[in-house]
C-alpha cells in the first residue's frame, strides 16, 4: 500500500499551506523523521517529516503551491510492499473510481492502444497512408516533450493569467499517475478521448477567429487533446508577447487582450502601457501579514487603556552585556513583576478568568518582513543564562523563519522593544488572548520609557499602576540583579 | 423587508389577492377549515368564507374541472393539488382543457387560474409521493409554469399568477414551506425572469426549486477545490425559460451545469441543455453536464431516498470530477 504524505495542519487556524520547497524527488529513498518538505503555514515554516521508511514514489504539489489542508502532496512506495505494477495491475485501472455500466460499456468499445492506428471517427485520417502517420506521430511525440519542458514556466504564468491554475483541483486524473511520476499537471495528459481535431466548441470558434488549424497544431503537440479555450488563448498569446511581457501582465492582472495582436509586444511596452494607465500592482497577502493582519484586528476591538511611566536605567545598564542583553534582564523582570501582581497571569476564557500559575512572556521579535510574537516559558523559574540561551535559540529560530506554533503559545504578557532604535516611546498592540503588553523605549538621561496597554477585562487602572510601580522598584533592587 | 417563511409568503399573496378582488377564490383538499396540508392557506377561511375557501372531496379531477369552470364563468379560481403524485387524475383537465380553451375559443374564452402544486422528495414519503413533473407540464403549450425556490419569488410570483390572464401551474417544493427568506413587498418582480443567486465567471450552474439551496451550500467547496468561481442561477419560470439571463450567463462561462431533483431520464434539464447546445454551441468551452435524480422509483428508505437524488456532496463530487475532465 502507497503511503500518502498530506498537507498537515499546523494550526488551528490554518486552511491551507504553501509548499515552500522539496527536499526530496521521486526516486529517492527516505527513513523515518527524514524531511520530506517544507511548508509555509498562516504562523511559520515547518518541515514535514516521513513516518515511514521507503521510495519515494511521486510529488503531487508543485513548490510555491498553495494547498488545503489535508491534500495529498506526496506519495510513498514503502520498503518491502509490493506494487500494484509488479502485480501486474494497470494503476489506470486500480486508481479508475468504479464506472457506472453505461460507462463501462462505452469505454471497453474503444481500443485501449491506437500506436499510430487513425482514427475510425475521423474520415479524412483514414485515407493517409499507415506508414506515413505512424512516422510523423513518433516525431510528433518527440516534439511534444520537448514543447512541453521548454515552455512550463511560461505554462505556468500564462496559467495564471487565465485565471487556470491559481489552486489546481487535489484530485488527480488517473491517466496522469501513470506517465507523469512528478505529479506536474500539464494540460496534456490529464484529458481522456485524445483524438487529433478534439476541441470544444468555444475553442473551435476562437481558433477560426485567430485563423488557427487546431488539428494541425495538435499534431505537432502544440495543443492538448480536447483543446479547450484556455489552451488557444494560451497558444496564442505565446506568439504575440514575450515571456517577460506576459509575466509582467500577469504581476499586474492585466489582459493581454487589453493589446492589438498580431504584432509581438515587449516588457517595455507593457511597462510603457502600466506607467501611462497607472495601474497599481496587487500583491497578494502574505501568510505572515494575513496573520498579522487578523491579530492586531482583533487586539484593535480589545477594550484597552495606557498607563506611561519610565523606570531607572542604571542597574539595567550596568549589568548589560553581549550575553545578558537588555531584553533578557526585561524578561526576567517582567516575570518577577507578574509573579507579584496575578492579574497579570490571567487570561479571559469565555465567561471566566483562568489564573496560570508561572509567568509566561511573548515578545515580539521581527526579521524584515517577518513578525513572530514566541512565548518564553515559566520566566520565573528560569536563570538569566537559561534564558539568555533561549533568546539566543529563538532568534535564530526567527532568523531562519523556523519559528513552529508550538513557540507562539502560553503567554499572558507581552513586551515588545524598540529601545534599539532610538525612539522615545511608543504605544503596543496586544498580542493573543495576553492581558496587556508592554512597550519598551530607548534609554534617554538614564530613564527607559515603558507604556503599559492593558486589557480592560482582565486588569483594573490601579493594579496596573501597582504593576508599573514594582516594575520601577525592581529595577532599582542591587538584589533583584544578582539573582 | 419582511423575514418570513415561504409558505407565510404563499399566504400573504393570496390573502392579498382575496381582499383585493372578490373573485379570487380557493378550492382543494383541506384548502378552509384546516388551513391547508402545509399551513398555506391558514386563517384566510375565517376571513373570507367558506364560499371562497371551498374544502373540496378527495377528486383531484374536480378540483381542477371545477376551477376550468369557474375560470371560464370569470372567477380567478386557485387550485390546490395536495401533491404532485395525484395531480395525475387531474391531468385530462390540466392538458386538454385548462391548457386549450383558450386556443380553441380562437381568445374569446381566457382561463384566469392557476393550480399550485406542491411537489418533490420531502423525507420518506416513499415513491407514490415524492415525484416531481415539472417535465411533463412544461411539455404542454398553454400554460405557464413557475418553480418557486425562493421567498421573495414565491409571494411575488404567486399574486402575479392569480391576477394574470393566462392558465399557470405554480411548482412549490414540500421541503420549502419552512424555509425562511427576505420578502421585499414593494419590489418589482418578474415572474418570467431567472434570478442570479451568485455572480461568477467561470462555471453556470443552472438549477430551480429546493436544489438551488443545494447548489449554493455546495459552492463554496467547489470554488475552494478548483479555484473557479461558480455563478448559480435559478430559473424560477420554466416555461417560458428565461433564455436571455442564461445566455447572458454561459457565454460568460462557457460551461454549463444543470442541477434538478427529477429523474434523468426525461428530466427538465434536458431541455436547458439542449436549447444551448442548439443555441450556444460556439460559446461551449466543455460538454454540459447535468445532475439530475436516479432513473428509479423515490425508495422509502432514507438513505436509499438521497442516494436516489442529487445532494451538495453528490454536487460536489460531479462537478470535480467533470471539471477535471473537461479543462476547468
Amino acid at each position: 500500500m502507497a503511503y500518502e504524505i498530506v498537507m498537515p495542519q499546523l494550526s488551528d487556524s490554518m486552511e491551507e499551506g504553501k509548499l515552500i520547497s522539496w527536499k526530496v524527488k521521486p526516486g529517492d529513498h527516505v527513513k523515518v523523521g527524514d524531511t520530506i518538505a517544507e511548508v509555509e503555514s498562516d504562523k511559520a515554516i515547518m518541515e514535514v517529516q516521513s513516518f515511514k521508511e521507503g521510495t519515494v514514489k511521486e510529488l503531487k504539489v508543485q513548490e510555491g503551491q498553495s494547498v488545503p489542508v489535508g491534500t495529498v502532496i506526496a506519495v510513498i512506495e514503502p520498503t518491502g510492499s509490493i506494487t500494484s505494477e509488479k502485480l501486474g495491475v494497470r494503476s489506470e485501472e486500480r486508481a479508475k473510481p468504479a464506472a457506472s455500466n453505461e460507462e463501462r460499456g462505452m469505454r471497453n468499445e474503444e481500443p485501449k492502444e491506437k500506436p499510430g492506428a487513425p482514427n475510425e471517427e475521423l474520415g479524412t485520417r483514414n485515407e493517409e497512408p499507415k506508414e506515413k502517420s505512424v512516422k510523423s506521430k513518433k516525431s510528433n511525440d518527440k516534439e511534444a516533450q520537448r514543447a512541453i519542458q521548454t515552455t512550463n514556466d511560461e505554462t505556468s504564468i500564462l496559467d495564471q493569467i487565465l485565471g487556470l491554475n491559481e489552486t489546481p483541483p487535489p484530485i488527480q486524473n488517473p491517466s496522469e499517475r501513470s506517465d507523469n511520476p512528478a505529479g506536474t499537471r500539464t494540460k496534456s495528459n490529464i484529458q481522456h478521448p485524445g483524438v487529433a481535431g478534439s476541441a470544444s466548441p468555444k475553442a473551435r470558434a476562437l481558433a477560426a477567429k485567430y485563423g488557427l488549424d487546431i488539428e494541425a497544431l495538435q499534431e505537432e503537440g502544440k495543443l492538448p487533446m480536447p483543446a479547450h479555450e484556455a489552451d488557444i488563448k494560451k497558444y496564442y498569446y505565446r506568439r504575440y508577447f514575450t515571456a517577460k511581457a506576459l509575466k509582467l501582465l500577469h504581476e499586474y492582472g492585466l489582459s493581454p487582450e487589453l493589446f492589438p495582436l498580431g504584432k509581438k509586444h515587449s516588457e517595455k511596452e507593457i511597462r510603457a502601457y502600466i506607467a501611462e494607465h497607472e495601474i497599481p500592482k496587487p500583491e497578494p497577502l502574505s501568510p505572515m501579514r494575513k496573520a498579522i493582519i487578523a491579530t492586531v484586528t482583533q487586539a484593535q476591538q480589545k477594550p484597552v487603556y495606557h498607563i506611561y511611566d519610565a523606570i531607572d536605567a542604571t542597574l539595567l545598564k550596568a549589568h548589560e552585556s553581549e550575553r545578558y542583553t537588555l531584553t533578557v534582564w526585561l524578561l526576567k523582570l517582567f516575570a518577577e513583576a507578574m509573579m507579584r501582581h496575578e492579574d497579570f497571569r490571567k487570561t479571559l476564557s469565555g465567561n471566566a478568568m483562568q489564573l496560570w500559575p508561572n509567568a509566561s512572556i511573548a515578545l515580539a521579535m521581527a526579521d524584515g518582513e517577518a513578525l513572530y510574537m514566541p512565548v518564553f516559558r515559566h520566566l520565573n523559574r528560569k536563570s538569566v543564562d537559561r534564558i539568555a540561551d533561549e533568546l539566543a535559540t529563538m532568534k535564530e529560530k526567527v532568523r531562519s523563519g523556523r519559528v513552529t506554533p508550538e513557540d507562539l503559545k502560553g503567554s499572558t504578557f507581552g513586551i515588545s522593544n524598540l529601545g534599539m532604535t532610538g525612539i522615545e516611546r511608543f504605544d503596543a498592540m496586544i498580542n493573543g488572548a495576553d492581558c496587556g503588553i508592554a512597550a519598551i523605549g530607548s534609554e534617554i538621561e538614564g530613564k527607559i520609557s515603558v507604556t503599559l496597554t492593558l486589557d480592560h477585562r482582565i486588569v483594573n487602572g490601579l493594579q496596573g499602576a501597582q504593576f508599573m510601580q514594582t516594575l520601577k522598584e525592581l529595577a532599582t533592587e542591587k538584589a533583584f540583579f544578582k539573582a | 423587508m419582511i423575514e418570513m417563511l415561504y409558505r407565510e409568503a404563499l399566504n400573504r399573496a393570496i390573502d392579498e389577492c382575496m381582499a383585493a378582488d372578490p373573485n379570487v377564490v380557493m378550492l382543494g383538499e383541506d384548502v378552509g377549515l384546516y388551513g391547508g396540508s402545509y399551513r398555506v392557506s391558514e386563517g384566510l377561511v375565517s376571513k373570507y368564507g367558506e364560499k371562497r375557501l371551498i374544502d373540496t372531496p378527495i377528486a383531484e379531477l374536480s378540483i381542477v374541472g371545477n376551477a376550468v369552470g369557474m375560470a371560464i364563468g370569470g372567477l380567478r379560481p386557485i387550485a390546490e393539488i395536495m401533491t404532485a403524485n395525484f395531480s395525475l387524475l387531474a391531468f385530462d383537465q390540466i392538458i386538454n382543457h385548462m391548457s386549450k380553451y383558450r386556443y380553441m375559443s380562437a381568445g374569446k374564452i381566457t382561463l384566469p387560474m392557476v393550480v399550485r402544486f406542491p411537489q418533490g422528495v420531502s423525507k420518506q414519503l416513499a415513491a407514490q409521493h415524492s415525484e416531481s413533473y415539472e417535465q411533463m407540464l412544461s411539455a404542454v403549450p398553454g400554460i405557464r409554469v413557475f418553480a418557486a425556490g425562493d421567498v421573495n419569488y414565491a409571494y411575488h410570483a404567486l399574486k402575479k399568477a392569480i391576477l394574470m390572464d393566462d392558465p399557470v401551474v405554480f411548482i412549490e417544493h414540500e421541503l420549502l414551506y419552512n424555509k425562511k427568506g427576505e420578502v421585499d413587498l414593494d419590489a418589482e418582480v418578474d415572474p418570467f425572469k431567472a434570478r442570479i443567486v451568485k455572480e461568477g465567471k467561470d462555471l453556470t450552474i443552472v438549477s430551480y426549486l429546493k436544489m438551488v439551496d443545494d447548489v449554493i451550500a455546495a459552492v463554496p467547496e467547489i470554488e475552494k477545490q478548483t479555484g473557479k468561481s461558480c455563478e448559480v442561477i435559478d430559473l424560477q419560470s420554466l416555461n417560458p425559460i428565461d433564455t436571455e439571463t442564461l445566455k447572458a450567463s454561459i457565454e460568460k462561462t462557457g460551461r454549463l451545469v444543470v442541477v434538478e431533483e427529477d429523474h434523468k431520464m426525461g428530466g427538465y434539464g434536458a431541455q436547458v441543455v439542449s436549447w444551448a447546445a442548439e443555441s450556444l454551441f460556439y460559446a461551449l468551452d466543455a460538454a454540459p453536464l447535468r445532475i439530475a435524480g436516479e432513473n428509479v422509483p423515490i425508495p422509502y428508505n432514507r438513505k436509499l431516498e438521497l442516494a436516489s437524488i442529487p445532494t451538495p456532496d453528490k454536487i460536489v463530487a460531479k462537478i470535480i470530477e467533470w471539471g477535471a475532465n473537461n479543462g476547468l
